[in-house]
């Protein structure tokens, strides 16, 4: 069987716009991902956005290894960054709501709501 | 490492022996699982849901059961007909750690996660180390 590298398994892409910043995750966070994912945002967080947004709807794979990512994510946005959260299947959503995620932080539907939602 | 896939009339199972405990592991026997369930035309959601319990048992075992960082565990998945049931078993020879007196607001999804998405999952500890088993009625 190959071998999946950690390389293939995830990838975090970075778009600035404006004072928003876009996270977007692509691949499987796993126990073996979930720091990469993690030193991606804390860098982001690091040059003091307004709105974070983390797009996992490219994500196939979330364990709770990934879901502890975006818990200590929103804590370190704490109440300066507006923290939200994109999981458009159940790959990413069922883990979210079974563990009651979804009520900790905002998760939206599609990247386009979490993007323009203003409150 | 040792790989079987023996159907047994109708009941194909899944075995893997002494592979090494650790996270790179993972993700080639959470593969093998997929396919494996797949064959067995259950319905995407159970999929997803076997795959997610099946990795969280198989991380506690990497994580938790050995204080050095060296040891092994046993992955077997059976489907059984009638009457029906698809059950996992992750067996360590470790001893877990003791959970902080405190749990953090980080950790200790795992388990949790693996009781809502299977229709059991029992801890059991053994004098030899601890086998976690999962089960869905079909």
């Amino acid at each position: 069987m190959p071998k999946a590298s950690a390389q293939q398994m995830l990838t975090v892409g970075v778009e600035w716009q404006g004072s928003t910043v876009l996270v977007d995750v692509s691949g499987e966070v796993d126990v073996l991902s979930a720091s990469r994912l993690e030193d991606a945002v804390a860098e982001v967080l690091g040059h003091g956005p307004v709105t974070m947004v983390v797009d996992l709807s490219r994500v196939a794979f979330l364990a709770s290894a990934g879901l502890a990512v975006l818990v200590s994510s929103s804590q370190w946005a704490g109440e300066q960054v507006e923290f939200r959260v994109v999981a458009e299947g159940s790959a990413t959503g069922r883990p979210l709501h079974l563990t009651g995620l979804d009520q900790q932080f905002a998760v939206y539907p599609s990247r386009e709501e979490a993007l323009n939602t203003q409150l | 490492m040792q790989e079987h896939t023996r159907p047994q009339g109708t009941a194909p199972e899944l075995r893997y022996t002494a592979v090494p405990a650790t996270a790179d592991r993972l993700p080639e026997l959470r593969h093998a699982l997929l396919h494996w369930s797949q064959r067995l035309a259950l319905p995407t959601a159970r999929v997803e849901a076997l795959s997610l319990a099946a990795y969280e048992a198989l991380a506690n075992a990497v994580q938790h059961a050995y204080r050095d960082g060296t040891g092994t565990l046993d992955l077997h998945a059976v489907h059984r007909e009638p009457p029906g049931v698809v059950e996992v078993r992750v067996a360590d020879r470790g001893k877990w750690l003791p959970p902080p007196a405190v749990p953090g607001p980080l950790h200790g999804r795992g388990l949790p996660l693996m009781r809502r998405l299977a229709d059991s999952a029992e801890v059991h500890p053994r004098h030899d180390g601890t086998t976690i088993v999962l089960r869905w009625n079909l």
